[in-house]
């Protein structure tokens, strides 16, 4: 079967049996591999992508039932690595091995575009990616450094309009 | 004096501190395979572990895996520490898995009966021979890279490669190397005012043989060494980047997903593997250790047929065994003398 996606802003055909999961699509299809495979079974969240602006786990979701939506994955957060959660993580240092991470900034991004200040409770409450690295306290160190900037930047964008 | 492999592996190992494997860690001929097979333009290797750019940037080729550890960054720091580099122009590459770029070098060293003292220090324990051993490969693991490739070697390397530079500077400017001082990675001879960069002296310093002993810095003087410094492997983490294992593609890649035996102890009877191998994408379906596995084109393919498998299973007696029953064996063990007290309290 062909079905039609939008990727990081791109729309593409693949085909592929309906019921292929998206995440054997970006990376196998595709040949984004920055999104990883980790449990097959929707927990860890290290295959996590946005799908039409939700934080999803990949490996469960069949193509059939993604098409049509806009997918965004590690790839599009930034051309060079300067989206203000990526500079939080590497200030604070964030990654160790760094397999969970793509899914763990994804999970972030949807979090600060609900809500842009969040507190360590709403960290919590969206946040269930598993790391066995146990890097766990310094992402939510870093969304909070991370959010803080864009307020920052919101407020000087602010300054200058008034 | 008989001297064993495994005497020289200690000895060797307890005065690495600059007598034998400083020695054969700068060995030239070593040094100039990895020149000729793996200089980029106008780089200059001072050592396998060490290449010099034309602007002067240091580019530490770390014989072992980053994993997360940090231990590109770790390295690098323990070389640039004894090179007095700049840390800023300090970057790490992983070194190619060839031959020349492990420590084969060393693991010579260890091998070459010589006037090795005897003396052995409490910090020889077993693993650290077994990593000795081992350090002829590419090897990551047993807390190794720091306290034995760093230690040992990465400091002496970059001692070298300082007095290479410093030696280079002294034939050009005809004054005494013991006159040229080093800091930044900026070469300079203070009485005359010359001075020049890392990237400058490269090639007149690739050519020279460093003395087997080189002292190393006493940690007063470290000004890299002992400070928190940002992680060479982070930014690329941050955006998906790296490539790990599931990531590599290999010309004719394929994948196996293993449906595994349900209990242990179990044993595969038979299966039949006729509608798996029907799927198209899918290639051969193999007995395994542990199960039955199918080979496919794509990962997701070899998983998804493995619903297909029709799979009897021999359960070794074991499938009604719950946590209740081992612990119950374990209790009854503890009364019937089969074990070994450790420690006992009330």
């Amino acid at each position: 079967m062909s079905y039609e996606i939008h990727v990081n802003g791109r729309a593409v055909t693949v085909d592929v049996e309906g019921d292929m999961p998206l995440l054997w699509v970006l990376r196998d299809e595709l040949g984004l591999k920055g999104t990883k495979y980790g449990c097959g079974i929707a927990e860890c969240g290290a295959c996590t992508v946005m799908v039409d602006g939700q934080p999803k786990r990949s490996c469960r979701l069949q193509i059939r039932r993604a098409e049509g939506a806009e997918i965004e994955t590690i790839e599009s957060l930034s051309p060079d690595g300067t989206h203000p959660l990526q500079t939080a993580w590497v200030v604070e240092q964030v990654p160790q091995c760094g397999y969970c991470q793509s899914g763990m900034l994804m999970s972030a991004a949807a979090l600060l575009r609900e809500t842009p200040a969040p507190t360590d409770a709403d960290i919590d409450a969206q946040m269930t990616n598993i790391c066995r690295c146990g890097t766990y306290q310094r992402v939510r160190t870093a969304i909070h450094r991370a959010a803080a900037d864009i307020a920052a930047t919101s407020d000087e964008a602010e300054k200058v309009r008034s | 004096m008989k001297i064993t492999r495994r005497g020289v592996l200690i000895s060797g190992a307890a005065v690495g501190g600059g007598l034998v494997l400083g020695a054969f860690l700068v060995d030239g001929d070593v040094r100039d395979e990895a020149q000729e097979g793996h200089a980029d333009g106008g780089d200059f290797f001072l050592h396998t572990w060490i290449r010099i750019a034309p602007d002067g940037t240091v580019i530490v080729l770390v014989p072992h895996s980053e994993m997360g550890q940090g231990i590109h960054t770790a390295l690098s720091m323990m070389l640039a520490e004894e090179m007095d580099a700049d840390w800023e122009t300090v970057r790490a590459e992983q070194a190619p898995a060839h031959a020349v770029f492990a420590n084969a070098a060393l693991a010579r060293g260890f091998l070459m009966p010589g006037d090795v003292p005897a003396i052995f220090s409490d910090m020889i324990d077993f693993a650290t021979l077994k990593t000795a051993q081992l350090l002829n490969l590419q090897v990551t693991g047993g807390s190794s890279s720091v306290r034995f490739t760093g230690r040992f070697a990465m400091r002496q390397a970059g001692a070298a490669a300082r007095w290479m530079l410093t030696k280079a500077a002294s034939k050009r400017w005809g004054v005494p190397q013991g006159e040229i001082e080093v800091a930044h990675s900026v070469v300079s001879h203070p009485g005359s005012g010359q001075q020049l960069g890392f990237g400058e002296l490269a090639e007149e310093a690739a050519a020279l043989d460093p003395p087997r002993t080189l002292a190393m810095k006493p940690a007063s003087q470290h000004s890299i060494v002992g400070r928190s410094k940002p992680r060479f492997d982070i930014p690329d983490k941050v955006e998906g980047k790296p490539v790990y294992g599931i990531d590599a593609e290999p010309d004719n890649l394929h994948y196996a997903a293993v449906e595994h035996i349900p209990v242990f102890g179990g044993s595969v009877v038979s299966f039949d593997a006729t509608k798996a191998l029907a799927i198209d994408g899918v290639d051969k379906v193999v007995e395994v250790e542990g199960g039955v596995a199918v080979i496919a084109d794509k990962y997701w393919t070899a998983q998804k047929a493995l619903r297909s498998l029709d799979v009897e299973w021999d359960d070794g007696g074991h499938s009604e065994v719950s946590s209740q029953d081992i612990l119950a064996r374990q209790a009854q063990g503890l009364t019937t003398g089969y074990f070994v007290l450790y420690r006992e309290s009330g």
